[in-house]
């Protein structure tokens, strides 16, 4: 699944059960893609299999979510970046 | 301790395990080589030299291999880390780095990082409620000034680039890259006036 700049998506909400770098106060929460950062290894792969053993790349993209989105009315207008890898996204 | 980590060197080098400068160069390389003096010189730069700033902005980690960590090309151009980007302070917006899931951050253009980035009070509230920690740095920004928080991760990491102070038209780059500190770079600290 490929996004553009711009696009709302929706951080996935699973359980990990293993090494993720997609943390859990973004979960399930709606941000909008600001930028792609370049492909890289998936960490949960790498992770489970080493450095040697994947080459397959995931595009990794920046994406912005309002403090509101994240932690209701009263969370501040500020917004947060984080830099999630494309199997974290989905369309929203 | 020292002596033993002192034996178990020689005795390295002895077996050909280590070159007999290796562990010198790699404590070199973290105590002198790179760290926040790195970082204020880009930032400096970026300052004086618009053409700098732009291609800063627009992709710094090609600067950094182009250039190396120092700015002189000589040094070191191969980041341990894929990406660096260079995010701008400015009359209305704010950025300050953090790494929520461990410490991930720039360590060639800042050096080694504080203990408080890697705290989990650090972590779990810059995200939450930036604009109280940022006060609790000393750094009291408007009402109306507009926070960015950049959550790193292994991959691709910040570096803030602060406003230039004013009062500093006359100041060379050198004396500019001292108005820099690390937590500046970080953005829990504004660029220093000068005295």
């Amino acid at each position: 699944m490929s996004f553009t700049p711009g696009q709302p998506v929706r951080a996935q909400l699973r359980s990990a059960s293993g090494h993720t770098r997609l943390p859990l106060y973004v979960r399930g929460r709606r941000g909008v893609v600001c930028a792609l950062r370049g492909r890289f290894p998936l960490p949960d792969e790498l992770a489970k299999h080493g450095a040697g053993a994947s080459s397959a790349l995931e595009a990794l993209y920046s994406v912005r979510f309002a403090a509101r989105d994240l932690w209701g009315e009263d969370a501040g207008d500020h917004d947060i970046y984080l830099d999630l890898y494309e199997s974290y996204l989905t369309h929203a | 301790m020292a002596r033993r980590v002192a034996q178990l060197e020689a005795l390295l080098i002895d077996r050909g395990a280590l070159g007999a400068t290796q562990v010198d160069d790699v404590e070199d390389v973290f105590c002198h080589r790179m760290g926040a003096q790195n970082g204020a010189r880009y930032v400096a730069r970026a300052w004086v030299d618009p053409d700098f700033r732009g291609a800063l902005l627009a992709d710094a980690t090609a600067v950094v291999r182009e250039r190396g960590y120092d700015l002189t090309g000589s040094s070191n151009r191969e980041l341990p880390f894929l990406q660096l980007i260079a995010v701008e302070n400015t009359p209305s917006t704010h950025n300050v780095v953090v790494c929520t899931l461990c410490s991930c951050y720039p360590v060639p253009l800042l050096g080694p990082s504080p203990r408080w980035y890697k705290s989990f009070a650090y972590r779990s509230r810059v995200v939450r409620e930036p604009r109280a920690v940022l006060a609790e740095f000393g750094l009291t920004l408007g009402p109306d000034v507009e926070i960015n928080v950049w959550d790193s991760n292994a991959d691709c990491r910040y570096l803030v680039i602060p406003e230039r102070p004013p009062g500093t038209d006359d100041l060379t780059e050198d004396q500019l890259a001292a108005l820099v500190s690390r937590d500046a770079l970080i953005g829990t600290a504004l660029a220093r006036e000068p005295r």
